[in-house]
């Protein structure tokens, strides 16, 4: 073409800045236009693991949108504590995440989101407790990297089931959390069996890296516990509304 | 003249172009050679320099390994009478579960190398008489036979022929099977359940290799032999393990025999003993966690696991390794090396030695580059 | 590459199977190996690529004679990665589960080479239809690929196909067990390398014999 280096080069200039404003305008375009609809799914995703966790839907239910959408509105009041194990005001800045839930206004358990190191790269999950404070009521992993048939085995329903009814508290009254067994556990001694569920053959490292996660997690949650355990000894949770004392905020 | 000859020589003019059965020279090729000597001499890999054939060379492979496999058979049915039975009646419940693993192995094995033969048109060759015997003692007693099926399909096929057969492929053979077969079917080849055939006097739990102890806290040492694992035992094989991994003592013995013979190369077995002896050394001094294989000491590592069996008789393939003297030390060395490293620092690996010789086979033939490289610039150039 | 013999049938029909650009131009076998453990990823991964190539095809060879030479490579890069991640947004809010096990690999289509290869080769020579043509053949090879992958992965790896169970409950109590190389990626290394050789040693497919 006749055309001069100048003038090539402000073509390229305007062409370049044309392109820009054009896929500028698509990107943003896409990205504000769908945006609700994905925060929306993700609020969704969480809120279908934290109904597994508290028992609300069976592990391999595959419940619709709506249904978790209803369940999780009806039954499950998001709330967040400090680290008195306070109830607080979730504009008062970050605390702990927790979830209550709640049967016809009466506390039935409380679930603890938990994030542990496994053996290939994190381990996400839900871990809920009957209002007792002390005993498991359910135990979910929604997303981790482990080895399919053997630490992958954690996100099946035999091995989570297993931590149902565990306490994480001793005879004596102090905190033990739950440990994944090397084995089964029928071989150790009974006071240890209620806090010990079986492992997975050939993903001892699996079970000893969710072991220590679980005990980190739930230490932190421990202030929570022991309130919800003495509230629950005195009767005062469940039969009225006094605890937490906020309101619903989801 | 030897009537069998007859036979043969009537019949060896079917077999050869254009006669109508030459298609299957191969598997007629490797009847006939099973009697008699060939005609012809090798003058290719693995054996550029010497006058005895494929044949030979691996049938003294097959005779070193003939101890280990025995005793292989005799140690499962020890497992499963906990020792408490005789000693004939111990050796007949293991060949009872061991002789089917090795039949089928031979079995489904043969069939792909006579289907590549014939197709392509070369002869049946012998390599496989080792990998077939070899991949059985690599596994636990309690694994499927169908796995072992599939695994020696596995490790022939893709392993060796999608290479070209026979003196052509990268990995070796049985230790390509048996990946396949560890990442296929991790559940019947790891965990605690699968080393012991599930018997009533003894529970499973009980079935734990010597590489799975550790992480509990305390010495590793004193927690291996605590798990009834002595040095001793150890080294005769008297333990849980895989069917021919478990007695150190004849592994070695069988190397030793291989080198004597020279037909494996002692530069490969010495310089993976060294390996593993100054590496598992070498960490005693390294800052590390003491009840883990980590601080586990050079005797300890040299005697357990698969490293006696992979040492002797996978590393010295002669295929897979390089071909020149100092980077036989080199891939040697690194085999140790590499066996100690993936026992003390990733757990999940128990069994380094199948992934360390697989790693050391990819880099064969870059080690042997290397060398080359070296001696030929040491060279006084020709003037 | 000249479209100048070429129908447009056979410009089509290319990419799938001749030309086919992981089997033959063994293109994009990163992604291939990343989302081919189940069937659907597989699937909506193969569409993703099919409307992203077929897209920029289209518009980069309708943009053919304004495009200044000297930064074409960084307009045909910025085309693509707006219709990426317009897609991977679009993922996102319909598909979620899905996107979320597709991960980054819906995003890192921008770096694929079949799109920035057809958008190369071809795109920047031919007239738009011929140019759609061949990126939607481009990434209909790719996708016959990564569901052929899929398929015995999912299949093998997990006794599953598009996520329902197929192997029978008697089998897995006679023993059967999952193949569970399948569901690691090198088990797609396998599965493509012996795709191509059954590919090349099909009559009339294989190159070799030119």
């Amino acid at each position: 073409m006749s055309e001069s280096p100048r003038a090539k080069r402000i073509h390229a200039v305007k062409f370049a800045l044309l392109v820009s404003v054009v896929c500028c305008l698509l990107i943003t375009g896409a990205s504000t236009g769908l945006s609700p609809l994905q925060q929306a799914n993700k609020r969704l995703d969480r809120q279908k693991n934290i109904l597994k966790a508290a028992g609300i839907i069976t592990p391999d239910g595959t419940p619709s949108r709506i249904q978790i959408q209803a369940l999780f509105q009806e039954k499950i009041e998001t709330v967040a504590v400090d680290d008195a194990g306070n109830f607080m005001d979730p504009s008062q800045g970050q605390g702990l995440s927790l979830y209550l839930y709640r049967e016809k206004k009466i506390l039935k358990a409380y679930v603890i989101p938990i994030e542990s190191r496994g053996l290939w790269g994190k381990i996400k999950g839900y871990i809920a407790f009957e209002r007792d404070g002390k005993t498991v009521a359910g135990f979910t992993v929604y997303s981790h990297s482990e080895t399919p048939g053997l630490g992958g085995e954690i996100e099946k329903a035999w091995f989570q089931k297993n931590f149902i009814g565990k306490k994480i508290y001793n005879a004596q009254n102090e905190f033990v959390s739950v440990s994944i067994a090397k084995g089964g556990i029928a071989a150790l001694p009974e006071t240890e069996q209620a806090h010990s569920v079986d492992g997975i053959s050939g993903a001892t490292l699996t079970g000893r890296y969710l072991t220590q996660g679980l005990k980190e997690n739930l230490k932190q949650y421990e202030s929570v516990s022991v309130k919800l355990r003495q509230a629950y000894q005195k009767k005062t949770v469940g039969n009225d509304m006094t605890t937490p004392p906020i309101k619903e905020t989801n | 003249m030897n009537p069998l000859r007859k036979v043969f020589e009537k019949t060896d003019p079917y077999f050869k172009p254009p006669g109508q059965l030459s298609r299957f020279k191969g598997i007629y090729t490797a009847t006939r050679t099973f009697f008699f000597l060939p005609s012809k001499v090798t003058g290719m890999a693995p054996h550029v320099r010497d006058h005895i054939d494929l044949k030979r060379f691996m049938s003294f492979v097959i005779l070193a390994l003939l101890p280990v496999t025995l005793f292989g058979m005799f140690n499962v049915g020890y497992q499963y009478h906990n020792g408490a039975a005789g000693v004939f009646e111990m050796f007949y419940t293991g060949a009872r579960h061991v002789l089917p693993i090795i039949v089928v192995s031979y079995g489904v094995g043969f069939f792909w190398e006579i289907l590549f033969a014939t197709l392509r048109g070369h002869e049946v060759t012998e390599g496989f008489l080792v990998t077939g015997l070899l991949l059985p003692l690599t596994l636990p007693p309690t694994i499927p036979l169908w796995q072992v099926a599939l695994g020696i399909s596995f490790g022939v096929v893709m392993g060796k022929e999608v290479f070209g057969g026979t003196g052509r492929n990268l990995l070796n053979p049985a230790l390509t099977a048996r990946a396949f077969l560890f990442f296929s079917y991790p559940v019947s080849m790891s965990g605690n359940g699968v080393w012991r055939l599930p018997s009533p006097t003894v529970d499973a739990v009980g079935g734990a290799t010597a590489l799975s102890v550790g992480g509990t806290g305390g010495r590793i040492q004193e927690m291996v032999v605590d798990a009834g694992f002595s040095l001793e035992r150890l080294f005769f094989g008297l333990h849980p393990g895989s069917i021919g991994e478990t007695s150190a003592f004849l592994c070695f013995l069988g190397a030793l025999f291989l080198m004597v013979t020279r037909v494996a190369s002692f530069r490969i077995i010495i310089g993976g003993i060294v390996g593993v002896v100054v590496t598992a050394w070498g960490f005693l001094y390294l800052p590390g966690p003491t009840d883990t294989w980590f601080s586990a000491g050079p005797l300890f590592h040299l005697f357990s696991g698969g490293f006696a069996l992979g040492i002797s008789f996978m590393a010295t393939d002669p295929v897979s390794a390089p071909g020149t003297d100092s980077g036989r030390w080199i891939y040697g060395f690194l085999i140790g090396f590499f066996t100690v490293l993936l026992r003390a620092v990733n757990p999940a690996y128990v069994e380094g030695v199948m992934l360390s010789i697989l790693f050391m086979n990819i880099f064969a033939p870059l080690i042997d580059h290397i060398s080359l490289k070296i001696t030929a610039g040491r060279r006084i150039p020709n003037v | 590459m000249s479209n100048g013999n070429l129908t447009l049938k056979e410009t089509f029909f290319r990419g799938i199977w001749k030309e086919n650009p992981v089997a033959y131009q063994v293109l994009g076998i990163c992604s291939a190996l990343a989302v081919t453990v189940q069937m659907k990823t597989a699937i909506v991964m193969g569409i993703a690529l099919t409307l992203v190539t077929g897209a920029s095809n289209l518009i980069i060879s309708l943009l053919r004679k304004q495009i200044p030479p000297t930064i074409r490579i960084i307009v045909e890069l910025t085309v693509i990665a707006s219709l990426v991640i317009v897609i991977d947004q679009v993922l996102q809010a319909f598909l979620y589960d899905i996107s979320k096990q597709l991960s980054v690999f819906v995003g890192l289509i921008i770096t694929n080479c079949i799109v920035l290869g057809r958008a190369e080769a071809f795109a920047l020579a031919n007239p738009p239809l011929p140019s759609l043509l061949d990126g939607l053949g481009n990434g209909l090879g790719y996708s016959l690929v990564l569901v052929a992958v899929a398929v015995v992965r999912e299949l093998l790896g997990s006794g599953k196909l598009m996520g329902i169970a197929v192997v029978p409950q008697v089998w897995l109590e006679a023993g059967y067990a999952h193949m569970g190389l399948m569901t690691l990626a090198p088990g797609a290394f396998f599965i493509i390398g012996l795709l191509v050789w059954l590919k090349n040693s099909l009559p009339g497919a294989s190159h070799e014999q030119k």
